[in-house]
């Protein structure tokens, strides 16, 4: 019988929180688990090398760990995608990364920051807490499948609900009669006729057009406009969503490159990236299988927590050290890895606060460090340090980490491709708009790098 | 109506309310108060040069028509770049003496853009018990620190702190409520960069014109009618009668309180400002949580309340209970009249303290039965909308033991749908400390609709013997409260349609 201990599966004080992050893993871990080691049968069986699984944490683990405890692998999906978008860094250079990934239905946000995802310790999932750590990803309802509707107040609005693949946008000629943001996309241009969308799609231009234009008339809009706005609202969406998780996390996005994939996503990158004072624009070329690229290349790692709130003069050099190797050992322990490195975080507060800034800085080492970087965290975040606070160590969290496979992404069959805007650009798996003022050539990756004209 | 285009009006109130939501991250994450920290007890809203509120972010309801009238408290005077407001004097902006709200004025190139305001629940301000909720008091002056519409300054900070329990504490979360405004203050800077100072104005006023068009269109979608309701507060020398004659005309609501019971000797008083937030968010409730929360979403509504009844009290009434019980049974009121079950209808307001600390929680109850789906328990009603404080943050912050902390099963009240159950919550006293219990719907049951039966009463208990709802007093090392709120009414008659859980 499976069992979820409370003080294993999550480590960290708040009973609800910890409760009910427990209570999922208790619930979801015999039917994760039975599927795994079914799977762990097979390819045994088939005499094939035992699966790893991705964790929300965006690391890889053995399939036998993870069947003990489903809830690492909740987010599991949207982590390979994070996991993609740091292996894009490591190619191309990029330490910062801001990365959107636009599909049908959604687009999901996250952050690179010094080449590595940013993690949040906590999120809700379908209303209910999980207090572990997980690659920071923030989504919003707004994909190339989005409906456009006019409310009741005369707003023009864009989402949350969507035509899916299913009917799909009006354009895809299956019946659906909504104006979606590809409708928007083929009334102005960008998606049109000529060229198939990936898998073959031919779009119907006329169905497009139609749909756009009874929500213009609506509106009172030229059917352009109303394109042309379906767009904006779309964008908007999309800005806040990466204003959450920069600026509200105080981070200025302007030092960032904007990676931008999924099939929409580069039909979007310039628009938002102006929005944000972003002046390069990175697009993969191979676009559409990102993740599994990102998967294939992730590290393994296996993060263990611990609720310490040591403070004042328990909050010492050696505390620390202690703390560190006890989770480090047990990290490795589940690794098999007596050499994997660590990743440390600290969740520190000042006494009386009860939330958390979150310090990763590799370079930390010592207690006063910790306070140091915390102080400055606080103050660059909040505005202001509170004089004579006593600085609260409340969690340590410690990734043990052995590196991924060594993937070496190269482009060697193309010939190197150089743009300028305003221009559409078809690759194979995406479309990127370029609109005036925007540039650039693609890599030795096959990325290409767009750069913003002063 | 101003004219501004669809587009244009989509992206300019989704960046207003991203940047309300903004200010609550930052006062929420750097805060000192337990009431702000845990429980998010405080809200955060822009205003217009002309003092109309364009967006407030979806925090506390009862807050909803009274930070309007603190920022106009302040409007009036003349502004500085830079120099920001504080007060919560209920008879001037403020709804009872916690909620401090600061207001900081936004200028672009020497014109006023708009004001960025919090208002924040701080454990304590000082008066005659820790935690400044007496259950008793009579005057608005036992209840703590008066802050008339002042400039905030570092002195004043340390002049009010000083008056004040725990002032490192308030001096903190004051500072958190500046560093909330600077946050308002920068986004309204950067909006008007984006579009143009002048245009900024044209769009607010189409972000308020907007909100009042949608309220309109669900009003108009009510039944024209009249409706009346009534309902008791539970005072300590008896019950006090409100009622309401609730009128929908065309695309307005009227909502008259007339006949009222007259303001009282306790503190179940309310400034016209705390009732006006009620009906507000009995407002929203009843058209479409999706619109806005501002200025324009009000223009429809219409509050009638005369002058020395409870609902809109005249100085020096003691107000501490009126903005967290009052308001939730002015709610009540609109709701029922509108035909829906009622939730627990209290907040269950505990405050504990002495010289070293302050704690002050409310508790949650059970949800009114929908017509379509039981009611949800152990939430917070109404004109609440807080966490709770985690057991094990209480325990090592306050000299507290939580000795139960669970689900009153079968509280709700049956119905075709159930109403929410209510919960349990036992705490120990540790060293010896003041108490000091809010409560209501003691004495009378939270009401189901359509044939749904009524929730349980709530119950306060000290050592196993029955409090009333208002109740103060000492505890000793080793004493125990126990405190078991209200279920919430059923929906429909039991049995018509059970479904099993």
């Amino acid at each position: 019988m499976p069992i979820a201990l409370s003080h294993e599966v999550v480590g960290t004080f708040r009973e609800y929180e910890r409760a009910a992050t427990t209570e999922l893993d208790a619930a979801l871990t015999p039917l994760l688990g039975a599927y795994l080691r079914r799977l762990l049968a097979r390819t045994d069986a088939a005499g094939l090398p035992a699966p790893q699984v991705m964790q929300s944490s965006g690391g890889l683990v053995d399939a036998a760990t993870a069947a003990d405890h489903a809830i690492l692998a909740v987010l599991s999906g949207p982590a390979g995608g994070a996991a993609a978008a740091a292996l894009i860094a490591r190619a191309c250079g990029e330490p910062d990364l801001l990365c959107f990934d636009m599909g049908g239905t959604s687009c999901d946000v996250c952050v690179v920051q010094g080449g590595r995802v940013r993690e949040s310790s906590g999120r809700e999932i379908a209303g209910r807490p999980v207090a572990l750590p997980m690659v920071d990803i923030h989504t919003v309802g707004a994909g190339g499948g989005s409906i456009a509707w006019r409310d009741a107040g005369g707003a023009l609005r864009v989402g949350p609900r969507s035509a899916g693949a299913e009917p799909g946008p009006a354009a895809y000629g299956r019946g659906g009669a909504e104006p979606t943001v590809t409708d928007a996309h083929v009334v102005l241009g960008t998606l049109s006729a000529e060229r198939p969308l990936a898998g073959g799609l031919r779009l119907d231009v006329q169905a497009a057009h139609a749909a756009v234009g009874r929500l213009a008339a609506e509106l009172g809009l030229d059917p352009r406009a109303c394109a042309a706005g379906i767009l904006r609202v779309a964008d908007a969406e999309m800005v806040r969503a990466l204003r959450v998780m920069t600026i509200e996390r105080g981070i200025d996005p302007r030092g960032f490159a904007l990676l931008a994939f999924g099939g929409a996503g580069p039909l979007h990158a310039a628009q938002i990236a102006d929005e944000l004072g972003i002046r390069r624009i990175l697009v993969p070329r191979a676009s559409g299988v990102l993740s599994a690229l990102g998967l294939a290349a992730a590290d393994r790692r296996a993060t263990r927590q611990r609720s310490l709130l040591l403070s004042g003069t328990e909050l010492t050099d050696a505390a620390l050290a202690d703390a560190r190797a006890a989770l480090l050992h047990e990290g490795r322990a589940i690794l098999g890895d007596p050499e994997a490195t660590p990743h440390v975080a600290h969740d520190v507060r000042y006494r009386g606060q009860s939330h958390e800034l979150t310090i990763d800085d590799p370079e930390l080492r010592g207690a006063d460090d910790v306070r140091a970087a915390f102080e400055q965290e606080h103050a660059r975040r909040y505005g202001w340090r509170e004089p004579g606070g006593e600085v609260e160590l409340v969690t340590l969290r410690v990734a043990a980490v052995s590196p991924g496979a060594a993937l070496r992404l190269a482009d060697e069959a193309q010939e190197p491709l150089r743009v300028a805007g305003p221009a559409v650009l078809h690759l194979a798996e995406t479309t990127v708009a370029i609109p005036e003022g925007w540039g650039g050539a693609s890599d030795a990756t096959g990325t290409l790098v767009l750069e913003r004209s002063p | 109506m101003s004219d501004l285009d669809p587009i244009a009006l989509q992206v300019v109130s989704g960046a207003l309310r991203a940047a309300c939501e903004e200010m609550g991250a930052v006062l929420v994450r750097s805060s000192h108060s337990a009431n702000i920290k845990e429980r998010r007890d405080c809200s955060t809203a822009l205003f217009d040069a002309r003092a109309r509120m364009v967006m407030q972010a979806e925090h506390i309801p009862v807050h909803l028509g009274a930070m309007p009238v603190a920022v106009a408290a302040v409007a009036a005077r003349a502004q500085r770049p830079g120099v920001p407001w504080v007060l919560n004097d209920p008879f001037a902006g403020g709804t009872h003496l916690p909620d401090i709200t600061v207001v900081t004025p936004a200028f672009a190139g020497g014109a006023l853009l708009g004001f960025a305001a919090s208002r924040a629940h701080h454990a304590d301000v000082g008066g005659r018990v820790p935690g400044s909720m007496p259950a008793d008091s009579t005057t608005l002056a036992e209840e703590g620190v008066v802050i008339p519409p002042s400039v905030l300054d570092d002195d004043l900070i340390d002049a009010l702190a000083a008056q004040m329990r725990q002032p490192d504490e308030r001096r903190a979360d004051l500072h958190a409520q500046l560093a909330a405004n600077a946050t308002g203050v920068a986004r309204l800077l950067e909006l008007a960069e984006r579009v143009g100072a002048h245009e900024l104005g044209a769009a607010t006023s189409a972000v308020l014109d907007y909100a009042e068009r949608r309220t309109r269109a669900c009003v108009a979608a009510l039944p024209d009618g009249e409706r009346r309701a009534r309902d008791v507060l539970e005072g300590r020398d008896g019950d006090l009668e409100l009622v309401l004659r609730a009128t929908v005309r065309g695309d307005e609501l009227v909502l008259d309180f007339t006949g009222s019971a007259p303001q009282h000797a306790g503190n179940l008083n309310c400034p016209l400002a705390v009732t006006s937030s009620a009906c507000l968010f009995a407002l929203r409730v009843l058209t479409d949580p999706d619109i806005p929360a501002n200025a324009g979403a009000a223009r429809p509504l219409t509050v009638r309340a005369p002058e020395g009844t409870l609902l809109h009290a005249r100085p020096p009434a003691a107000v501490a209970a009126g903005n967290v019980e009052t308001s939730s049974r002015v709610a009540d009121l609109v709701l029922e009249a509108f035909g829906r079950a009622l939730g627990q209808g209290t907040m269950n307001n505990i405050t504990l303290g002495s010289d070293a600390f302050s704690y002050y929680e409310t508790l949650g109850g059970g949800q009114g039965a929908c017509p379509d789906a039981d009611g949800p328990s152990g939430v917070h009603v109404a004109m609440s909308n807080t966490l709770n404080t985690p057991v094990e943050a209480l325990e090592l912050e306050f000299p507290l033991r939580v000795r139960e902390y669970a689900v009153r099963r079968g509280s709700g009240g049956a119905g075709r749908h159930h109403g929410g159950d209510g919960v349990v919550r036992e705490l120990e006293a540790l060293t010896a400390m003041q108490y000091s219990l809010i409560t209501e719907r003691r004495r009378h049951r939270p009401r189901g609709a359509d044939g749904g039966e009524p929730g349980a009463a709530g119950r306060n208990l000290l050592n196993g013997r029955e409090l009333p709802p208002k109740a103060s007093g000492a505890l000793a090392p080793g004493d125990r409260l126990r405190i078991e709120t209200p279920g919430g009414g059923g929906h429909g008659t039991p049995g018509t349609h059970r479904v099993v859980d």
